[in-house]
């Protein structure tokens, strides 16, 4: 059975997303304020009380939790009753950690070639604790990450396509996605570039693009449904962003 | 109301409610960090702490100030406080009163660490209720720093740490720094861009609940 994203206009145009896929937000210009669709997924998420592990790669943590207040994300609550897990990525590699229950760190020295391995051994721990807490019965689970092109500031953009070509397999072969359930993910990706982006357009099960032009001295937003299993014409719908959030006209 | 008089009451109100406000100009030639600026004369004047984290030379700073208005001199080191980043990365140190530069040895993570040590010891010195803080033309980052974009975030996640309310205006000059301009999307309340339309001077609201308006 399709899962839904919770958001009305876009559940219409997608028909349900089918689970364990991967949907990518394609934020191709930062004004068009595509992360916060991951935000209002998650949001939506947590709140109707599924599970979402959430990967932080774009900023300290401290921004990161200030920006999901704002989007009305009660992350406290979320993190306290345990249907919330994050995985610091930044605050790993730049020594920014926190004590927050359920956030989780990788351990140092983290790399490229070895970051896939550091993520699953996280994934793991935490899903065993979510599985012992009894917690995955009759929740959906969600991997959201903001945002995947911080991996080619941090990395090398040919860095991060090798472990986007390798840690697919590496993924598929572990235990963890054996014995516990497997996400439905969200990943948000900012810009565009030649190396990177064309392997997650591919990957991809569906593709939401974001983008913004100024008209008449306005700015106006556009979604486009690039991708989805069926790959059917391109469905474009427009959005304002008002009190924090993404709102369909 | 005019976009320029729109722009003054957001930051006047952002002021009031701890908010962040992005100052985008599209290209060099835009200047809207300029009436940016001179929406803190009113603050100064009432005796609010201002923190200016500058990204150009200080002469540069000064001039703006000057054409915003402002009277900088009477209030440099009493409720004015500058950090020369400029002149801290390039060793340059003007010697003003209230205008700081951090010395020694500097890369992108010393300059951090330096930075917090200097915003703990002035707030534990002046024990300000609230504080302005303003990023003059961040863009200039990209000339000083390996990684501006990872500087930028670890300096505004300092904010949360100060334990006073603050409020805060970057100014940014896009096509001197685009990799900026994710961040200030992300993290500010508010955006306005400045551009040059058919010879007009023009300022858009680009994120903030009336830009629907």
């Amino acid at each position: 059975m399709p899962l839904k994203l919770g958001i009305n206009e876009l559940d219409e145009i997608l028909g349900g997303v089918v689970e364990r896929s991967l949907i990518l937000i394609h934020e191709a210009d930062p004004r068009s304020l595509g992360k916060f669709l991951a935000f209002e997924i998650m949001r939506r998420k947590l709140d109707s009380d599924n599970l979402v592990g959430y990967f932080n790669i774009d900023s300290p943590l401290s921004i990161t939790l200030s920006i999901l207040e704002k989007v009305g994300l009660d992350w406290r609550r979320h993190l306290h009753e345990g249907r919330l897990m994050i995985i610091d990525t930044f605050g790993s590699i730049y020594d920014t950690k926190t004590d927050l229950e359920n956030v989780w760190y990788l351990r140092k020295p983290i790399d490229i070639d070895t970051l896939n391995e550091k993520y699953i051994k996280v994934i793991g721990a935490h899903k065993q604790k979510w599985a012992e807490m009894g917690m995955f019965e009759g929740r959906e689970l969600w991997g959201v990450t903001v945002s995947m092109s911080n991996y080619l500031s941090i990395f090398t953009p040919k860095a991060t396509q090798r472990y986007l070509e390798i840690s697919d397999l590496q993924r598929r072969k572990s235990e963890v996605y054996i014995k516990y359930p497997a996400g439905t993910n969200v990943w948000t990706y900012t810009g565009d570039d030649t190396i990177v982006l064309p392997l997650l357009y591919r990957k991809a099960d569906y593709i939401l693009k974001t983008e913004s032009r100024i008209e008449d001295g306005k700015v106006k937003r556009y979604l486009h449904l690039i991708k989805n299993p069926k790959l059917g014409a391109v469905s474009t719908l427009e959005y304002k962003f008002k009190g924090g959030r993404i709102r369909f006209v | 109301m005019d976009s320029e008089e729109k722009l003054m009451t957001i930051i006047s109100e952002s002021f009031l409610k701890g908010k962040i406000v992005g100052i985008a100009d599209q290209d060099f030639s835009s200047f809207t960090y300029i009436p940016a600026l001179r929406s803190l004369k009113k603050p100064l004047e009432e005796g609010k702490y201002v923190w200016v984290v500058s990204y150009e030379p200080l002469q540069s700073l000064f001039r703006d100030f000057r054409r915003a208005g402002l009277d900088y001199e009477r209030h440099l080191g009493k409720n004015l406080y500058v950090l020369d980043v400029f002149g801290s990365m390039r060793h340059i140190d003007s010697g003003i009163n209230g205008v700081f530069v951090l010395s020694g040895y500097l890369d992108d993570g010393v300059f951090i660490l330096k930075y917090r040590t200097l915003i703990r010891d002035l707030l534990s010195k002046l024990r300000p209720k609230e504080v302005i803080v303003v990023g003059y033309l961040e863009s200039g980052m990209c000339r000083l720093f390996d990684n501006p974009a990872r500087t930028q975030k670890l300096l505004w996640s300092l904010r949360k740490e100060a334990g006073v309310k603050t409020a805060g205006i970057i100014t940014y000059i896009k096509s001197e720094c685009p990799a900026l301009e994710e961040f200030i999307y992300l993290y500010s309340d508010y955006v306005f861009e400045g551009i040059i339309e058919n010879g007009l001077r023009r300022v858009i609201m680009t994120k903030g609940d009336e830009e629907c308006l």
